[in-house]
């Protein structure tokens, strides 16, 4: 009698520690920015945070518990992180921030066949590794939109970091959104300058000048810290001469700037990392390319930061930006995201 | 006699050490006990830890030997970070651009790596022994242009820039890879090259005629003229060894860790290399056990990080208190050394 109640006892408390078990794990492994980027980095920890949160509630543990994160300090630190997460086997998903995560990823994760990887922004070819891509080019529309109507001179710029597809379509959804929104505006009247590096802003700046200088009064940066130059450059005659963000709300990550930036366009990272976390404890993630955006299967991803309230989260929410944008402006953009959404307007892309 | 004394003072430096890292930690609201339980089980807790350990103490090996023989001939070498990313990024540029066997390959990715290595160490060798050119600052300059070079070479506009948008080289080929120990782990055989040129060095320097001219004149330049000793030859190959010393630790880097040069790939290996030199007393086969205290402080930095129990900005500090207390005894008496030297020499001008 005794054994049995031991025994039940024993079954009782193994299927409590099975409960505990049950628990999910997050890894985030940042990238090398670390915290306080006011960009990637952070926006990739409010994501993990975020679900990280959730699940404490609902499984009524400690956040410490399930979530776990580290800053590398350099590239070289990343592999051995990776493994560290991997190799214990008790981590539900393993996100990785950076496109310079992936080469190392693609090295590591087929040492691991079970562990789920997800890596933004770059595609990782392995089975068990989940690439996150955004439609870049829906940001850089609505950014359009707000360049077209903002407009005095019905010309635009964008400086791009490099002359690569992925410019290239920023681009092309920059020109058809100022378009779409101004037709006085003509395919030549949207000015485009390449910078060729990501981290050169004062190259940026001087191709801003030109831009502005050639008549353009809105320019949209879209080239890494280069197109802090554009911010710069908006500076020299401000009230005059204004400038777009890219992928953070840059009113915010560049205060000093926000009496130039009247929008940013929205990367929505967070969302990412949270949907991306959120399937792997739920069991509908998957590996392979997964696109977010406004035309993708989970129809988040990408918006802009403009005026001060949220007109239409989370596509159009409120910017830090000291611009004042009037109302028929933002219901503008408003129609266009609705439009994308619903597919009434098709971005044409390479 | 000496090596007790030597022991008893380093052990007693880290535990001064460890005391007021722990005061730290209690100042900064972390708990000291965690800190330091993470610490160690970060570097020595289990089989995968202590590899990477060894891992992290691999690259600084190199390092501090090439620190130790330009120290023995009386000479700095601070620019073995430098030195390292040319020899990295050269033994790359062996191992993604020659075609040979397997192991062949390796062996020449490798000794390219340490040419270049021994390139610049030559050249503040030779400033030194015929310009007379503080091979300090010199070194240390040199190390910069290395370090940017090498940026350059694989930036968006460099001839070496590979792949998806990252700052580093395209893989290198399988035949240069040097091979690690076990699969999923990243301990390669640079360790055993490193320990063999402890080795090698220590009967260099100790057992050969080359090897004692170079401490000659360490000891004493004009002495060693005096008896006949070549100073500037001898001055021009401790460098230059000390260069092809640290290139070939690059080299080893990039063909076993990373496969690839990466901008920046070093968290300051070099620097570390003068910490590991000294702590070792500038003995060759004490670098063994000096760079696996600095590669634990490293591996257990990651452990602190990863278990959350301190930022990685407070593996920083801890790293900092520990090498400091530790090289700072032998720091006083090169000071001491140095001013004694002045002293005779002022009182020995007529």
């Amino acid at each position: 009698m005794r054994k049995i109640a031991l025994v039940l006892v024993g079954v009782v408390l193994a299927g409590l520690l099975g409960l505990g078990a049950g628990v999910p794990k997050i890894a985030l492994i940042l990238a090398t920015g670390g915290l306080g980027d006011r960009s990637f980095n952070d926006q990739s920890y409010w994501g993990a945070e975020r679900a990280a949160k959730e699940l404490a509630e609902r499984y009524g543990v400690p956040v410490e518990q399930i979530f776990s994160y580290v800053e590398p300090r350099s590239i070289a630190d990343y592999e051995g992180y990776q493994r560290e997460f991997a190799r214990t086997g008790e981590y539900t998903i393993i996100v990785c921030i950076g496109f310079d995560q992936a080469p190392v990823l693609e090295e590591v994760a087929p040492d691991y066949p079970n562990q789920k990887f997800v890596v933004i922004d770059a595609v990782a070819a392995v089975d068990n590794v989940a690439s996150v891509v955004f439609n870049d080019w829906e940001e850089a529309f609505l950014c359009g939109v707000v360049a077209g109507l903002w407009t005095k001179t019905n010309k635009v710029g964008m400086l791009g970091g490099m002359d690569i597809p992925l410019i290239r379509r920023f681009y092309q959804g920059f020109s058809q959104g100022a378009r779409w929104a101004n037709p006085a505006i003509k395919p030549e009247d949207v000015l485009v300058r390449y910078v060729g590096a990501w981290n050169d802003p004062t190259k940026g700046k001087e191709l801003s000048l030109e831009m502005y200088q050639a008549g353009a009064d809105v320019i949209y940066g879209a080239a890494g810290k280069s197109h802090l130059g554009v911010f710069a450059a908006a500076e020299e005659n401000r009230g005059v001469w204004w400038a777009i963000g890219t992928d953070v709300d840059q009113s915010w990550s560049t205060p000093e700037h926000a009496d130039v930036i009247i929008a940013s366009g929205l990367k929505r990272v967070d969302l990412a990392v949270y949907t991306e976390i959120m399937k792997a404890v739920e069991g509908t993630w998957k590996p392979g390319v997964i696109v977010y955006g406004m035309v993708s299967e989970s129809k988040i991803g990408t918006g802009i930061a403009v005026g001060k309230v949220d007109k239409f989260p989370p596509y159009v929410v409120a910017s830090y930006s000291e611009v004042d944008i009037p109302d028929w402006i933002l219901d503008k953009v408003v129609e266009a995201a609705k439009g994308i959404l619903e597919g009434t307007i098709v971005i044409e892309h390479e | 006699m000496r090596l007790a004394r030597e022991l008893g003072l380093i052990l007693a430096s880290l535990a001064l050490a460890f005391g007021v890292g722990a005061l730290v930690a209690q100042l900064s609201g972390l708990s000291p006990g965690a800190v330091y339980r993470e610490l160690w089980r970060g570097a020595f807790g289990d089989q995968y830890r202590v590899f990477q350990t060894l891992t992290q103490a691999t690259p600084i090996m190199f390092t501090s030997l090439s620190f130790l023989i330009a120290f023995r001939a009386g000479l700095f070498n601070i620019g073995a970070e430098g030195q390292m990313y040319l020899g990295a990024f050269f033994g790359a540029w062996a191992g993604f651009t020659l075609i040979l066997p397997q192991y062949l390959h390796t062996v020449v990715a490798l000794l390219v790596g340490a040419l270049a290595g021994a390139l610049w160490g030559f050249i503040p060798g030779w400033l030194r022994a015929r310009r007379g050119t503080n091979e300090f600052v010199s070194t240390m300059m040199l190390s910069y242009v290395a370090i940017y070079f090498t940026s350059w070479l694989v930036s968006p506009r460099g001839p070496y820039h590979g792949t998806q948008w990252a700052n580093q080289t395209v893989r290198i080929l399988p035949s240069a890879e040097l091979p690690r120990f076990v699969r999923g782990m990243q301990l390669h055989w640079g360790l055993v090259i490193a320990g063999l040129l402890c080795a090698l060095f220590w009967y260099f320097l100790f057992r050969t005629p080359r090897g004692y001219e170079l401490r000659a004149v360490g000891q004493n330049p004009r002495a060693a003229q005096y008896a006949g000793i070549d100073v500037s030859r001898a001055m021009i190959l401790a460098l230059t060894l000390a260069g092809a010393l640290a290139g070939l630790g690059g080299a080893a880097e990039i063909l076993g860790t990373h496969r690839r040069f990466i901008e920046f790939f070093s968290p300051g290996y070099g620097w570390d290399g003068i910490a590991g030199g000294l702590i070792a007393r500038a003995h060759p086969l004490a670098v063994i056990p000096a760079a696996v205290l600095i590669g634990a402080l490293r591996a257990g930095g990651m452990g602190m990080d990863r278990a959350g129990v301190a930022p990685s900005d407070f593996a920083s500090v801890l790293q900092g208190i520990v090498i400091f207390f530790v090289v700072a005894p032998e720091l006083f008496r090169i000071f001491r050394r140095i001013r004694r030297e002045r002293r005779v020499l002022v009182h020995s001008q007529p």
